[in-house]
């Protein structure tokens, strides 16, 4: 038994204890939790991903003509603020009081930066992608437009944007993505997502499918929208100079070279333009449907955003 | 008078209270935080096809309520998901009366969470893509019909129409909309089973289940339009509109005055004389790339070569090969030019000039022979001035150039001049000025940016060299000494 004294006498020792450590400490302690928390919040990407994915193919089972929403993660930020303070008041009496409240705040921030897909050559592609793993190939390539996209340049060799993903996804098995209602959900499904009434699930066994419909969908979310893997080169065309009719010269004196002669020479034109395979006149580049992406991949304005979002906090 | 044991038992639950609470904020609030904010993250991201058929919507329904006016739109360009997650333990200790006493304690536990969810959004704002915006959403308000596309040179392919202004290419996505997917009225007309609604004013548009598909075609629309790169930063062609076809002209021009000599008839032998003083000679003083002009005195047409005579072959050496001097009052006058490499021949490797030789023919008989020596002195003269103008060919003369060089080149043995003079072209041509370079926010101020010169083409010291007066390009050239319409005229 301790006496009440001595009691109280260790518990002020403690407080003040814990005060010192809170104060002086707590760095140590701070640091410890922000590598958990990191730890904690880099393992979710592959979640989200998964996540996100089964929610497009939910969405597309329930209206196959829907525009996807896919939002790849490419910076994020683990923060942890601990503060720490101590306050003590001391009442002179009669009667005479004393209060100690010592005070801890943890303030945790998680936060991820999105770069959400705007193309509609993404959008499109994407979207006959969910439709080939949902009801396959067939109805796929009735989308011939999205079909295209999804072929290579070298299969497709037409101008436009080629993603060049059919042949991975052929090869992925058959039936790996289920769709059905609510009360369908297996209890084992990993993954499951609703829309409309609608709800698609996968299966533990079907994990590496979901992988690698993952990185198909990667694959076209994160490729530069302008690169030119995607397109059709076409040939370069030639140069191609010839002769015209001539004509006089511009400063149309011969005076100026000291030679005083009562005429003038006619100057030669050349033309040079640019001709195609067929001798036809064209331009000397050719053209192509440049766009802007997003602000994930301009990497000044990222860390413009990056930076903002840091001094929100 | 307190009692000691109900204190102390007080005291210990208390204490382990605080460190159970602060133990459990510290551990378990991590991981809590990081799964929240996976499950914010998806919740934002799905959230982006509801704005963009509301985004379309809007736009339709704004134009729905005044057709001149323009839409707005602003795409998703980022957005970040924040959780912040605050754990505070403020205990309050209280000792009454003496240092010895312990009085009361309370615990403030205060635990909180704040989501954060931001989307940037990036309003369109090119004047070519809000027109273009305002005209799909015309096209599709006015019933779709087909014959507004053909009227609607912005929404028509770059490559396939080729008039000035930006083209858009999306007229095939608008083709194979749906029909009827777009409901338009007041409010009262707006179906309960809508799925998306937006109304400006007293006008709503709507769209049900059956409409989504059009919805979404629609919205891949405007996406298209919002996304094309119209304003590159590096001066290239805007996406909106196909690279110009150029023309590059060069016109270049001697600096020297031609030696002008005249073949003439006299008493059935070949004669040369200088024009200007009618003297006849036996040899020449010619500079690098000075023009000779030859004029036919006589009453037949008279065939002209050069020759050089090189040690160790019999025959010499053709350096222009034969020209043909016609006899014809307006024909009858012929130019050419004796370049470096001919002169170095003749100097160099036979030591003696070249040899300008005319052979008449029929009725004349005999030749004349000119002996043409080098003036190395004036040599180190430009022996031309060569400019350069780039322009645009007009898309509605593209096939009459085409037709042009196809009967210079193709039917005739031997390759004959094009037949468009400068006139022509300037009719033809549009002035090249570049690009169009658009404003940059936060763009202190720019600076002018010199005409760009045409992608591939080198600049005027390699268009000298190429197009340095050569024999066979003069050979294509008549010598003219009337005065052809200058530019300005």
């Amino acid at each position: 038994m301790i006496p009440v004294a001595t009691y109280a006498v260790i518990m002020k020792i403690s407080f003040l204890l814990l005060s010192l450590i809170a104060t002086f400490g707590a760095s140590g302690c701070t640091a410890a939790a922000l590598g958990r928390h990191a730890f904690s919040q880099q393992k979710t990407p592959s979640d989200i991903r998964y996540r996100e994915i089964l929610d497009n193919l939910a969405m597309v089972a329930c209206d196959p003509a829907a525009l996807p929403a896919y939002t790849s993660i490419f910076a994020g930020t683990a923060q942890i603020t601990d503060n720490a303070q101590i306050a003590s008041t001391t009442t002179f009496g009669p009667p005479a009081a004393q209060v100690l409240s010592p005070q801890l705040t943890r303030t945790i921030v998680g936060n991820w930066t999105l770069d959400p897909l705007n193309t509609p050559e993404k959008l499109e592609a994407i979207r006959c992608a969910c439709n080939w793993v949902l009801f396959g190939e067939d109805t796929a390539r009735l989308d011939s437009v999205g079909m295209l996209l999804l072929l290579s340049p070298e299969q497709a060799p037409f101008p436009g944007r080629h993603f060049d993903v059919a042949d991975r996804l052929a090869t992925l098995p058959g039936g790996w993505v289920h769709v059905g209602c609510k009360k369908d959900v297996p209890r084992g499904a990993c993954y499951c997502a609703h829309y409309g009434g609608t709800s698609v699930w996968v299966l533990p066994e079907d994990q590496y499918a979901l992988s690698q419909f993952t990185l198909i969908l990667q694959d076209i979310a994160r490729v530069d929208i302008n690169s030119p893997t995607l397109q059709y080169i076409r040939p370069t065309p030639s140069d191609f100079s010839f002769p015209t009719k001539p004509t006089t010269s511009f400063c149309g004196n011969q005076e100026v070279f000291g030679q005083n002669t009562y005429y003038r020479l006619p100057a030669a034109v050349i033309a040079e333009v640019s001709v195609d395979s067929c001798g036809r006149l064209t331009s000397d580049t050719p053209y192509y449907r440049w766009r802007t992406e997003n602000a994930g991949s301009d990497a000044n304005l990222r860390s413009q955003i990056n930076a903002a979002a840091a001094g929100l906090h | 008078m307190q009692q000691p044991q109900a204190y102390t038992e007080w005291g210990v639950r208390c204490v382990r209270t605080i460190v159970a609470f602060a133990a459990v904020v510290t551990l378990a609030t991590c991981g809590c935080t990081s799964f929240s904010l996976a499950r914010a993250t998806v919740n934002q991201s799905q959230t982006a096809t509801n704005y963009r058929y509301q985004a379309t919507l809007h736009a339709l329904s704004t134009v729905a309520a005044n057709r001149g006016t323009l839409p707005s739109f602003a795409m998703l360009s980022s957005g970040t998901s924040t959780i912040t997650d605050t754990g505070t333990v403020n205990p309050v200790l209280n000792w009454g009366g003496s240092p010895e006493v312990f009085a009361s304690g309370v615990v403030g536990v205060t635990a909180g969470r704040a989501p954060s969810l931001q989307w940037t959004v990036s309003p369109v704002s090119d004047y070519t893509q809000l027109e273009a915006m305002r005209c799909a959403c015309q096209f599709v308000l006015d019933g779709q019909a087909p014959a507004f596309l053909d009227q609607s040179p912005i929404l028509s392919d770059p490559e396939v129409d080729l008039s000035l202004g930006p083209h858009f290419g999306v007229a095939w996505r608008l083709a194979r909309l749906p029909a009827q997917w777009l409901g338009v009225g007041c409010k009262r007309d707006v179906p309960k089973d809508a799925c998306y609604k937006d109304c400006c004013g007293d006008v709503w548009v709507w769209v049900t289940k059956e409409g989504l598909r059009g919805l979404a075609e629609f919205t891949l629309v405007l996406q298209d339009i919002a996304t094309l790169n119209v304003a590159p930063s590096d001066s290239t062609v805007p996406a909106h509109s196909a690279p110009p076809v150029l023309v590059t002209l060069w016109v270049v021009q001697n600096t020297l005055a031609p030696v002008e000599l005249s073949v003439s008839n006299k008493d059935g032998t070949l004669l040369f004389a200088d024009s200007g003083h009618g003297t006849a000679s036996s040899s020449i003083d010619v500079t690098t790339g000075q023009p000779i002009v030859i004029s036919n005195d006589t009453c037949s047409d008279l065939k002209l070569s050069v020759t050089a005579k090189i040690q160790g072959m019999s025959d010499p050496v053709k350096i222009v090969e034969d020209l043909t001097v016609r006899k014809a009052k307006n024909e009858n006058k012929t130019a050419f030019v004796i370049d470096a490499e001919a002169f170095k021949k003749g100097r160099v490797e036979s030591g003696a000039a070249l040899t300008i030789s005319i052979q008449p023919e029929v009725p004349l008989k005999g030749s004349a022979t000119l002996s043409v020596v080098d003036n190395p002195y004036k040599s180190i003269y430009s022996p031309t001035i060569t400019t350069r103008l780039d322009r645009v060919v007009r898309p509605e003369c593209r096939d009459l150039i085409d037709e042009r060089l196809r009967d210079a080149i193709g039917t005739q043995r031997e390759k004959d001049v094009v037949a468009i003079d400068w006139s022509d072209w300037m009719a033809m041509t549009t002035p090249y000025q570049g690009q169009r370079t658009s404003a940059k926010p936060g763009a202190a101020s720019s600076t002018a940016v010199p005409l760009p010169p045409s992608s591939y083409r080198s600049g005027p010291n390699g268009a000298t060299e190429r197009f340095e007066m050569s024999p066979v390009l003069n050979r294509m050239h008549p010598y003219e000494p009337r005065f052809p319409p200058s530019p300005s005229q």
